[in-house]
């Protein structure tokens, strides 16, 4: 079956969407879920990546050192953003929003508003597409590889000692400390490895959609945030390894929801948000509940919770 | 996992026959991708769709019409680009971002159907056409303003010496007067004050600030963030006394003083015009992309009664 074709058929990019968003996804529960901190400067971040990639790319870079360049930046600004909690002591929310307006000026001179990629020169979807010339089918192909990568790499180094460390830290900083861990430096860790996969993501998606503009990331942080809640209200299961997988699959389902909202004929877009907050709430509402129910549960069948269990 | 395979199934079952039902139209369909609400900016797509009916076609009786408006959020308008890429015979981006997301849309889905644009400023630098005859398969108007023709109305009042020009520095369509703007100024002798915002909040103190500086004068380019704030300035440049030129009307009679501006119903038709020729088939390398060619003078009456500042007798006489 010709998968290429179908999705033309059916007119949807939710694959491609759902894949990159996916790895946006990632950096998002990295800090949100394991940090336990809401790390604004995604949405200053990924037209960052993006607006570099694709400048870099306009000025003679290889398509895939341009990827390399600004995911490594990206991690730079982590450290930036984790550095203000740890050194100056600013609250980590206050820290990662203030590196989001810093962000916006690089954003706005590199990109003089506006960054589109030059006639002649190849994003790392082009250079693939000469294997089998269809486009729509490349992009999926090379994202699913990324994705793929990625994740394979994250769930790898969340089970080392120095990954589960990380995870200790978020979960009880109090019992982490207890147990010689440096939260300092995982704190830190963590938000390079976050902010890396955020970079990541921006700079493959400036590619695929070859513009990019300064303003373009308002509102990153919560289609991230969407996709994390969507997932764990599909999969049930609490494990890492299918809190990973639920990413993956959350990213498409989330872009399949808002393209089926797209298609729907007569609906009228200037309510767009309203609908999209609409699905945000009833997403959460049933995490919530779900999490209280599971909870009223687990309270019957042992009454001493354990709160310093960190999960493998 | 039984239970999540079903749900799984439940969105695929739902995805695919709702697709279908929009795919299976039989007329030629034309989309519309505009990035966002705003005044001037629909004024151009009615215009286009007028004008389409004017030449016979109309929505609903031998074309379909689908708008779609992703509000500013970039990842939706490429979805959207997508989905109209896919499922239109004719495809029309309103300002810069939307034109080139159907651009790339068009030419990944391995289609070669026209993608008209209008309200670009820039189309050669935003990377949309080589020139204005050289375009493959994109054709549109543009809407950059008289930038200097504008600037030059400073010099008809007395007294103005030092201009400000207010802008948001994301919108590339404002980086482009900018540079206009500021050469004028040299030419004619006039200071320039940046005022480079990045959000419509910072719009009263960056003002307030400017005219802290000394400027007689305020430059309103065609600026969709500043557009969209115009009227919360209105009582400071009255009460200040500040001329302030605006490239498009709206901008002029919500705050303004006076200006040659836009009329982005007029590009719209134009756009229009070159859909029709389309859609009769003439072959798109004839078309030719062009620019906004009249600039009617639009004069606000209520701040020079307000202000007694006295409007020079040739631009009365215009």
């Amino acid at each position: 079956m010709n998968w290429s074709a179908v999705f033309q058929f059916i007119g949807t990019d939710a694959p491609t969407q759902g894949l990159i968003w996916a790895i946006v996804a990632l950096g998002v529960y990295l800090s949100f879920k394991i940090l336990n901190v809401a790390d604004m400067s995604v949405d200053s971040l990924f037209p960052f990546a993006g607006i570099v990639s694709l400048t870099l790319i306009n000025v003679g870079v290889p398509a895939l050192l341009s990827l390399l360049i600004a995911t490594l930046l990206g991690m730079v600004v982590g450290f930036i953003n984790a550095a203000l909690h740890v050194y100056l002591k600013i609250n980590p929310l206050l820290a990662s929003i203030i590196v989001m307006i810093a962000l916006y000026t690089p954003n706005v001179i590199i990109s003089k508003g506006n960054v589109t990629l030059a006639e002649n020169m190849n994003t790392i979807f082009m250079t693939f597409d000469n294997i089998w010339n269809n486009m729509i089918a490349t992009k999926i192909v090379v994202l699913a590889l990324f994705v793929l990568g990625t994740f394979i790499l994250i769930y790898w180094f969340f089970g080392t000692e120095i990954g589960l460390s990380v995870r200790a830290s978020g979960k009880n900083e109090t019992m982490a400390k207890a147990n010689g861990i440096n939260t300092n430096k995982t704190y830190i860790l963590g938000l390079v490895i976050s902010d890396g996969l955020i970079a990541l993501a921006g700079s493959l998606y400036g590619q695929m959609s070859k513009h990019f503009s300064a303003d373009a990331g308002r509102g990153s942080i919560v289609i991230g945030l969407a996709i994390i809640f969507l997932g764990e209200v599909i999969f049930a299961n609490k494990s890492f390894k299918m809190s990973l997988i639920s990413l993956a699959v959350g990213g498409l389902i989330y872009w399949l929801i808002i393209d089926i909202i797209i298609e729907i004929p007569s609906f009228n877009t200037n309510y767009l948000n309203l609908t999209k907050a609409l699905f945000m709430t009833v997403i959460i509402g049933i995490y919530e509940l779900k999490k209280k129910l599971a909870k009223k549960k687990n309270h019957q069948e042992m009454p001493k919770d354990n709160p310093e269990e960190v999960t493998a | 996992m039984k239970k999540t395979f079903g749900k799984l199934l439940l969105v695929a079952a739902c995805a695919v026959p709702m697709s279908l039902v929009s795919c299976s139209e039989p007329l030629t369909q034309i989309g519309i991708l505009q990035v966002i609400t705003h005044n001037a900016l629909g004024l151009d797509r009615t215009g286009f769709i007028e004008e389409l009916k004017d030449e016979g076609y109309e929505d609903g009786k031998n074309i379909k019409i689908i708008t779609d408006i992703p509000e500013g959020d970039t990842s939706t308008e490429n979805s959207m680009a997508t989905q109209l890429a896919t499922s239109c015979d004719l495809v029309f981006g309103i300002a810069t971002s939307s034109a080139l997301a159907l651009k790339t849309a068009v030419s990944d889905a391995n289609k070669s159907i026209p993608v008209l644009y209008s309200a670009v400023t820039d189309p050669v630098s935003a990377k949309l056409i080589k020139s204005n005859t050289d375009h493959g398969n994109v054709v549109g108007t543009s809407d950059a303003g008289p930038t200097e023709k504008n600037i030059a109305l400073f010099k008809k009042f007395t007294g103005i010496e030092k201009i400000g020009m207010i802008y948001n520095q994301a919108e590339s369509n404002s980086q482009v007067q900018k540079e206009e703007c500021k050469a004028a100024c040299q030419d004619l002798g006039l200071t320039y004050v940046d005022g480079g915002i990045t959000s419509a909040s910072e719009i009263a103190s960056t003002v307030a600030g400017m005219i802290g500086q000394g400027i007689k004068g305020l430059f309103i380019p065609t600026d969709n963030t500043v557009a969209s704030a115009m009227s919360s300035l209105k009582e400071t440049l009255i009460e200040k006394k500040i001329v302030t030129v605006c490239a498009d009307k709206a901008s002029t009679d919500n705050g303004g003083s006076l200006g040659y501006s836009v009329d982005y119903s007029l590009l719209g038709k134009t756009t229009g015009k070159m859909a029709a020729k389309l859609l009769k088939g003439e072959d798109i390398s004839t078309l030719v992309c062009s620019k906004s060619d009249s600039f009617p003078l639009e004069v606000n009456e209520d701040f020079f009664t307000a202000t007694g500042i006295a409007l020079p007798s040739d631009i009365e006489a215009e």
